[in-house]
């Protein structure tokens, strides 16, 4: 169908679909012979009536957990691409952050009420105990190493940290004075978690005392949208504006950062090779090498779409991607760098 | 000084004034101190103006006394004569046994070397009861018919507006002859100053009744209370509207609750549905919000509050308009952000310039699973002035409005608030779940 009439140059730019697209219209695609072939998603997960706000593998490198703010969590087989089961519902509105247990067994959920949920990741059933206490919504959510405590941060500014079997809060309200707790990781030696806020700072505290031993680390330039800590708790990666940062944990201080195109929403760190995984606002999506700082990819290996998480599979195997568009993709590494062994 | 008056104070009659300020003067005796039981006062005053809201503004002046416009309406007319017996008395051949009516007199045997003409206003500035005296021929250099000239002419203008009971504002009275006044400050002054003199005498001068701003937009919301001069306090709550005050009378903004994000509306029939709903504090929200609805196009008190809100408010606090997807909503979009044409030389103070369209938009139609067909069909207007929107400059248009309109004349159809909540959607209060959800969107990409 070709408009009749007002057949100028301005209907046809506003006929394309524009939901992701930013404000300048796209150029046309330069046929560059020096680009690698863009590799394709392995699969799509299709379902989710809403955002797909945060995602995690489950330790059988085979399924996904995907929460959404459609208030539901959903399990995908990779192989298949298939929905498992039916969408798991609850109450609380819209999940903002999940968290898998260390064992696999089990998966947290933040809701926009302020509660903290459980859910069998075998049964997909709900563990009937579920914790309120926040005021606001949850934002972030992490498990301790040995899985005996879950710590959660919400829009309200504090930090929860509570134990696993009794679901008595131990530690806090830490008050942050982040304004909002945007992300919340333990670090892999569980005696300190870090806390990204939207004030634009992170802080790591003390997990036994609840005091503040690194930090505010300020002028990050944006709310801090994701953290991550090295294996050996040495180093702290932080992504806020278009630079994701990467800290001296013991000392606080910068030790390099990565440069984007724009916003960074969410990064990754392989369990199999030294790559960092960044996403964000449309035209961010790299891959880059931890050791020698050099980019892997030559151009974005998603486009114009704005992405908010992204994860790797426990073998590093896979990669998986969500955005606004209700939907994750699932994409193979060694697909899209072929060099990594 | 505690002054109310504005260059866009409507000249009403002096009646609405007197009743509200019985009203609120009666509470303020009650009340064992001021800005304490402030409910009593903003609910007084809410309730004064919603009542009067349920009819057209016309009525509101209407259904007052006429015995105070009349007086008013005599007042200036006495002064009129007054000018017109000394200017007849300064003739050479004057009889002298000539008595002169009216609020200025001077007696005509005391008549110096020069006819001299004067008259007499009451000054805002003073405490006490000063006069402010135009006098004519002034010891200058310059014309001095001038003053008189201007004077005379605001005289008309509100002698006119006082007998047809027709509001006018003093930027109306203004461009009525731009070359006579020069500046938009000689008519706020005269026109205060003849407020003072031919408005009901309250004891203070400065107090000038005669005239207010009728302002029309309403706020609602929880967590914001307003301070006015003279100590008043307005808080809002999240089931009604509560009407603006002048930004001249606002002293200061006091903001309680974590606001997570304020709306604007441009229909009033959205803002008390969503009142009626509670909106402003609903649970699928993450925080409370300002709802705000100018009734069309803005008022300078509603743009000065959003543009305060805008200024002050920190970034990850969106602040969105729900506007139709048509050419009139986004011009009074426009107006929030930009300011409004007519008046491009006042813009700097009034564009709130982080405020955003939220929706309703036409290339959303789809998702919201609502048939093209069930939208209105444009008009002949609608394509008119969807044009000239269209030709203004692009940093006044952003790339997504012209997208949408330029959308909407391809389709033929616009997309309007109503539909959200017509029988056509498939979702029950469709029109709150598709604002919360946006809402929730516009919160998460501010931070």
């Amino acid at each position: 169908m070709s408009p009749e009439f007002l057949a100028t140059p301005i209907i046809e730019e506003a006929m394309t679909s524009d939901s992701e697209v930013p404000a300048t219209p796209a150029p046309e695609e330069a046929q560059d012979p020096t680009q690698i072939e863009k590799s394709a998603p392995k699969q799509e997960f299709v379902g989710h009536e809403d955002y797909v706000w945060a995602f995690v593998f489950l330790h059988d490198n085979i399924h996904i957990v995907s929460g959404s703010w459609d208030g539901t969590m959903r399990k995908w087989n990779c192989d298949t691409g298939l929905l498992v089961g039916q969408p798991w519902t609850g109450k609380g509105g819209c999940i903002h952050a999940l968290a898998l247990s260390p064992d696999g067994k089990t998966v947290a959920c933040g809701r926009m009420d302020g509660s903290v949920q459980r859910w069998n990741t075998d049964s997909g059933k709900m563990i009937e105990d579920v914790w309120t206490g926040h005021s606001r919504e949850v934002r972030s959510l992490s498990w301790s190493p040995n899985g005996d405590h879950i710590a959660s941060g919400s829009r309200d500014g504090t930090i929860l940290i509570r134990k696993l079997d009794s679901g008595q809060t131990e530690m806090g309200p830490i008050k942050t004075g982040q304004r909002w707790v945007n992300v919340l990781v333990y670090s892999p030696s569980g005696d300190k978690i870090a806390s990204g806020g939207l004030n634009e700072t992170i802080c790591i505290w003390d997990t036994k005392t609840g005091e503040l031993v690194i930090g505010p680390i300020e002028e990050l330039g944006a709310s801090v949208t994701s953290l991550l800590w090295s294996s050996e708790s040495k180093k702290v990666y932080a992504a806020s504006d278009k630079f994701v940062r990467v800290f001296n944990s013991n000392s606080g201080i910068e030790l390099h950062r990565f440069e984007h195109n724009d916003l960074v929403n969410s990064i990754a760190l392989s369990p199999k090779h030294n790559v960092l995984a960044c996403v964000g606002q449309p035209g961010v999506a790299q891959l880059w090498d931890t050791e020698s700082y050099e980019p892997l990819l030559r151009q974005p290996f998603i486009d114009r779409q704005t992405l908010r998480c992204i994860s790797f599979s426990r073998d590093g195997r896979y990669l998986a991607s969500s955005g606004l568009d209700k939907k994750l993709a699932l994409w193979v590494v060694k697909d899209m760098v072929p060099e990594l062994t | 000084m505690a002054s109310i008056l504005d260059s866009n104070t409507v000249l009403q009659h002096p009646a609405t004034e007197e009743t509200h300020d019985e009203h609120t003067s009666e509470l303020h005796n009650e009340q064992v101190s001021e800005g304490d039981s402030d409910c009593d006062v903003s609910d007084g005053l809410t309730h004064g103006y919603q009542n009067a809201e349920s009819g057209s503004e016309e009525s509101v002046e209407g259904n007052k006394e006429d015995p105070l416009r009349f007086e008013a309406i005599q007042k200036i007319e006495r002064l009129a004569l007054s000018f017109l017996e000394q200017l007849a008395g300064s003739l050479p051949n004057q009889r002298a046994d000539i008595t002169s009516i009216g609020i200025s007199q001077i007696p005509i045997n005391s008549r110096s070397k020069y006819p001299k003409i004067e008259l007499q206003l009451a000054d805002r500035h003073k405490t006490s009861e000063c006069i402010r005296v135009i006098r004519y021929p002034l010891k200058r250099k310059g014309a001095s018919i001038k003053p008189f000239a201007q004077i005379l002419r605001v005289m008309d203008f509100a002698h006119q507006a006082l007998v047809d009971n027709v509001p006018l504002t003093k930027r109306d009275m203004y461009y009525k002859d731009v070359p006579l006044f020069k500046a938009q400050g000689t008519v706020d002054r005269l026109v205060d100053d003849l407020a003072c003199d031919i408005g009901p005498r309250t004891g203070r001068p400065q107090n000038c009744n005669l005239f207010r701003a009728a302002s029309k937009g309403l706020i609602c919301g929880t967590g914001l209370t307003i301070h006015l001069l003279e100590g008043k306090v307005i808080s809002i709550n999240d089931l009604e509207g509560t009407l603006i005050p002048t930004g001249e009378a606002i002293e200061r903004f006091e903001l309680k609750e974590d606001i997570s994000w304020v709306l604007v509306v441009e229909k009033e029939a959205v803002f008390q549905t969503l009142c009626r709903f509670q909106f402003a504090s609903h649970q699928s929200l993450p925080g409370p919000g300002l709802i705000i609805t100018g009734k069309g196009y803005p008022d300078v008190a509603t743009r000065q509050l959003v543009k305060t809100l805008s200024d002050n408010l920190p970034a990850h606090i969106p602040i969105v308009a729900l506007v139709d997807g048509d050419a009139y909503g986004l011009d009074i979009l426009s107006v929030y952000k930009y300011g409004s044409h007519s008046l491009r030389h006042e813009n700097e103070k009034l564009a709130a310039k982080r405020i955003e369209w939220l929706g309703i938009w036409a290339s959303e139609i789809a998702d919201l699973e609502i048939d093209l067909d069930t939208l209105i069909p444009i008009t002949l207007h609608d394509e008119k002035k969807a044009l000239a929107v269209l030709s203004r400059a692009t940093d006044v248009v952003p790339t997504k409005w012209r997208k949408e309109l330029t959308r909407m004349l391809h389709i033929r159809r616009k997309a309007e608030i109503e539909i959200l909540s017509g029988s056509s959607s498939q979702k029950s209060n469709s029109l709150i779940h598709y604002l919360a959800h946006k809402v929730c969107h516009f919160i998460e990409m501010s931070a």
